[in-house]
């Protein structure tokens, strides 16, 4: 099921510039227009699903954080006071926020991938054959992973991290050096 | 410590820095310059430079198709509509950084005079909380024996208010009685609990409850559990530990060492969190300093970051310390292989391969029957395969007749085998490979059902058949008054019933090599049928296990038809599934015939998985309310 457009492409018409157009649905939006929300979604959610995915590696968390953050994001876009062309990053921003919130959490909403456990156990042929970086970020400790994505992917600064995640800019510092060496030692001993 | 290579290149904590910075600033610095000039450093920083550029090449999926429908749904189940006012949503908690330092100054604050309450009213010593984000306080920080355990939970505001919260807790028995760390029944979420006590509403928001502790405690992991919804809450990764102390509430080793032992693999770390064998920075810490107070409330997740910055604090100390007992007992023309062993621990954990395996080579020239010479060595050796070094074959090959000579006077099986056998087939020549490979049927069974069934301690196959057989006949059901330390009850009961169908495949392997073939057909079916109840739709071991069963009886085509759903449900394997069945079955493998099934058999797991994922979600959301 898509969500419904909610006609600023008529809007288009008068105001064909995508910043002005978007300010207009930001507005929409921000006045509870479940219309323009779809139309965000559309444009935006691939985008914060993806963040929080790539943060959680779970699709469930990452479909919660997503969900939350569009359900909040009427109220949210108030705050928003940036000019339009600046809401991409905003709102990646904030589905960061979300996803490390969601972890923060503590609540394991994690599925059972059992397919990824009889692979894990699998005998005899695991140490033979080549991780890929995504099976290597997946058995990273959480804090390494999430300072290692939002550093490399993300490409925040040291400082900005310490204030996302609540650590101190060092422990930063360490936990990227730390997970930059276990990647390395994953992907090296795989080989 | 001379000879320890690190000392002579930059760290790679320097390096990592380096190449962060920007090339200008890099250029002019000191490493920069080394960096320039030192290809295996230079080397170092282009690896670093591309583990960026790959993550960023990660390609994710996108937003799946029914999201949008679920938003909606929930937005007016919720709120009616998303067009009134959401009014228990502070914007600022969705706000973007600029605004985020205001929110964090008055977040701190409130957390300042929380925290100051907290000291000023409890008794001391104050209740430091776990760290990380912990949610679970209690106090005192260190409960002794007899004493009794305030506990406090903070629910998440989302949370539910609800009338009674649980604690589920597991009390530590003294280091070497507690279950294996390891395996499928020695992980938190499949040990099994009791209700210690209640959590009840306060007006704060937060729920409290206190636990008699016995005479004997030590120290007791917890969770918290929502009975009415199946829901649980755990420190992240893994139960909330405390660690009880002396009576007169100085630092207990017994309780550390208790808590060590119970601490478990966590599912989702993979098997870098498996303990390796002697080698534990926590107990390291623990043996050295003992008085050091890290740890004091740890789990695997949020404690050992903390454990781990503590002990590169001391990591110096440490290297004294063991360059102090290198100087020492080195000369000393005999030494037990108890000694020797923990030298390689010590080594190992200070991170120091090359010192490990000089010692392990010694356990493994001075004592090689002892039954951890191999493992030690082998061990050790890979090592230092996971380092920048140089002509690295030709370091390892020429331990390879010490493995040999360790494997040989030591009993078989051996645990070391596995790590054994692959430094040969990297590293030997063709004779050193068949030798080894040779010597994989007296070992690998025995060794993976090792890994996989909790680390039996067994010394024949038929002592690992009669665990497996109690492993595999163990009906999942919750003794009464019982409930999982970590999990909720469903999950518990669908990795109870993996943990049978795993049990069942190795079960019916051993029996086959007795010769009883149509019994192993017999316990390779019980495996697929507790497979499919674990909602799993294709286990190699199983389909294997059917496979190999079948062709022992004559029945070529089931035996085919199960190689290939093994192959199908084992992605990073098929071509090793497939040669492995090519190999048995010889002229009646016909290849176009199998590409063809293995297709119809991919579709067929696609499917059953694509069932079955609503339900996996649909339990994941309800698990989390």
């Amino acid at each position: 099921m898509r969500p419904p457009s909610d006609g600023t492409a008529t809007t288009a018409v008068f105001v064909d510039d995508e910043p002005a157009r978007l300010r207009i649905r930001l507005d929409r939006v921000a006045a509870g227009d479940r219309a323009a929300l779809g139309a965000l979604f559309v444009e935006f959610g691939d985008l914060v699903y993806r963040a929080a995915l790539r943060l959680t590696g779970s699709e469930a968390d990452a479909e919660d954080a997503t969900q939350e953050l569009f359900l909040r994001l009427p109220a949210a876009v108030r705050g928003f006071t940036g000019d339009a062309s600046s809401f991409p990053g905003w709102i990646h921003r904030v589905a960061v926020r979300q996803a490390l919130m969601q972890m923060r959490s503590g609540r394991r909403r994690r599925e059972v991938d059992v397919d990824a456990v009889a692979s894990l156990v699998a005998p005899t042929d695991d140490a033979l054959n080549r991780l890929t970086l995504e099976a290597a970020l997946a058995r990273l400790s959480v804090e390494h992973r999430v300072v290692f994505l939002l550093k490399e992917v993300e490409g925040l600064s040291h400082a900005e991290i310490a204030e996302l995640v609540g650590i101190s800019v060092s422990n930063s510092e360490v936990r990227l050096h730390r997970a930059r060496r276990e990647l390395r030692d994953m992907l090296r001993g795989s080989r | 410590m001379s000879g320890i290579r690190t000392r002579w290149h930059p760290s790679f904590d320097a390096l990592s820095s380096h190449a962060d910075s920007s090339t200008d600033a890099a250029s002019s610095t000191r490493i920069g310059r080394h960096v320039s000039s030192c290809p295996e450093c230079g080397n170092q920083v282009a690896e670093i430079h591309a583990l960026g550029h790959a993550a960023r090449a990660m390609t994710v999926a996108g937003a799946p198709p029914d999201l949008w429908a679920r938003i909606e749904a929930a937005a007016s189940a919720s709120a009616g509509s998303v067009t009134r006012p959401q009014v228990h949503l502070a914007p600022a908690d969705l706000s973007p950084p600029l605004s985020r330092r205001h929110r964090a100054l008055a977040l701190g604050a409130t957390m300042l005079l929380t925290m100051l309450a907290i000291v000023a009213l409890w008794p001391r010593p104050a209740s430091l909380q776990a760290a990380g984000p912990s949610r679970l306080t209690f106090s005192p920080a260190r409960p002794v024996p007899g004493g009794e355990l305030r506990v406090r939970y903070q629910p998440l505001a989302a949370d539910p208010k609800v009338e009674r919260l649980v604690l589920v807790g597991r009390f530590a028995r003294p280091a070497g009685l507690n279950p294996s760390r390891s395996g499928y029944r020695g992980r938190a979420h499949d040990q099994l609990a009791d209700s210690l006590g209640e959590l009840v509403p306060t007006a704060d928001g937060s729920y409290v409850g206190r636990i008699r502790l016995p005479a004997d405690f030590l120290a007791v992991s917890l969770t918290v559990l929502d009975p009415r919804r199946d829901g649980l809450d755990i420190d992240g990764a893994a139960p909330w530990m405390v660690i009880g102390g002396a009576p007169d509430g100085t630092p207990s080793l017994a309780s550390y060492l208790a808590a060590q032992d119970t601490r478990t693999a966590w599912l989702y770390n993979g098997w870098r969190s498996l303990p390796r064998q002697g080698v534990d920075v926590a107990d390291s810490l623990k043996r050295y300093f003992p008085a050091h107070p890290a740890g004091w409330a740890f789990t695997q997740s949020y404690g050992m970051s903390r454990g781990r910055f503590d002990l590169l604090r001391f990591f110096e100390s440490a290297e004294r310390k063991y360059a102090a007992m290198n100087d020492a007992l080195w000369p000393q023309p005999s030494l037990d292989a108890e000694r020797l062993h923990d030298m390689v621990a010590f080594a190992r954990t200070i991170d120091e391969p090359w010192e490990a395996v000089r010692w392990a080579g010694r356990l493994a020239a001075q004592h090689p029957e002892d039954s951890r010479a191999l493992a030690d060595l082998a061990v050790s050796l890979h090592e230092i395969e996971l380092r920048p070094t140089p002509a690295v074959g030709d370091s390892i090959r020429r331990w390879l007749p010490v493995l040999d000579q360790a494997y040989r006077r030591g009993p078989v099986p051996n645990a070391g085998y596995v790590d054994a056998l692959h430094l040969a087939v990297r590293y030997g020549d063709s004779s050193t490979r068949a030798l080894w490979t040779g010597r994989e049927t007296a070992n690998v069974a025995i060794a993976n059902v090792w890994a996989m069934t909790a680390r039996l301690a067994v010394d024949s196959a038929d002592q690992a058949r009669s665990q497996l057989r109690r492993h595999a006949e163990d009906a999942c059901t919750l003794p009464p008054g019982r409930l999982p330390l970590a999990s909720s009850v469903d999950e518990w009961r669908i990795r109870c019933e993996l943990d049978r169908a795993i049990s069942y495949s190795f079960l019916s392997s051993l029996t086959l090599r007795t010769g009883l073939a149509r019994q192993a057909l017999t316990e390779a079916d019980s495996a697929t049928v507790a497979m499919r109840r674990a909602e799993i739709c294709a286990l190699p071991h199983a389909h294997r296990a059917h496979a190999l069963a079948a062709l022992a009886l004559g029945d070529t085509a089931t035996a085919l038809s199960d190689f290939v759903l093994a192959a199908a449900g084992y992605p990073s394997g098929v071509s090793r599934e497939l040669e492995s069945a090519e190999a048995r079955l010889g002229g009646r493998f016909d290849r176009n015939a199998v590409a063809a099934r293995l297709e119809e058999a991919r579709r067929t797991i696609e499917t059953c998985n694509a069932e079955l994922r609503p339900r996996r979600q649909a339990r994941a959301r309800g698990r989390a309310g």
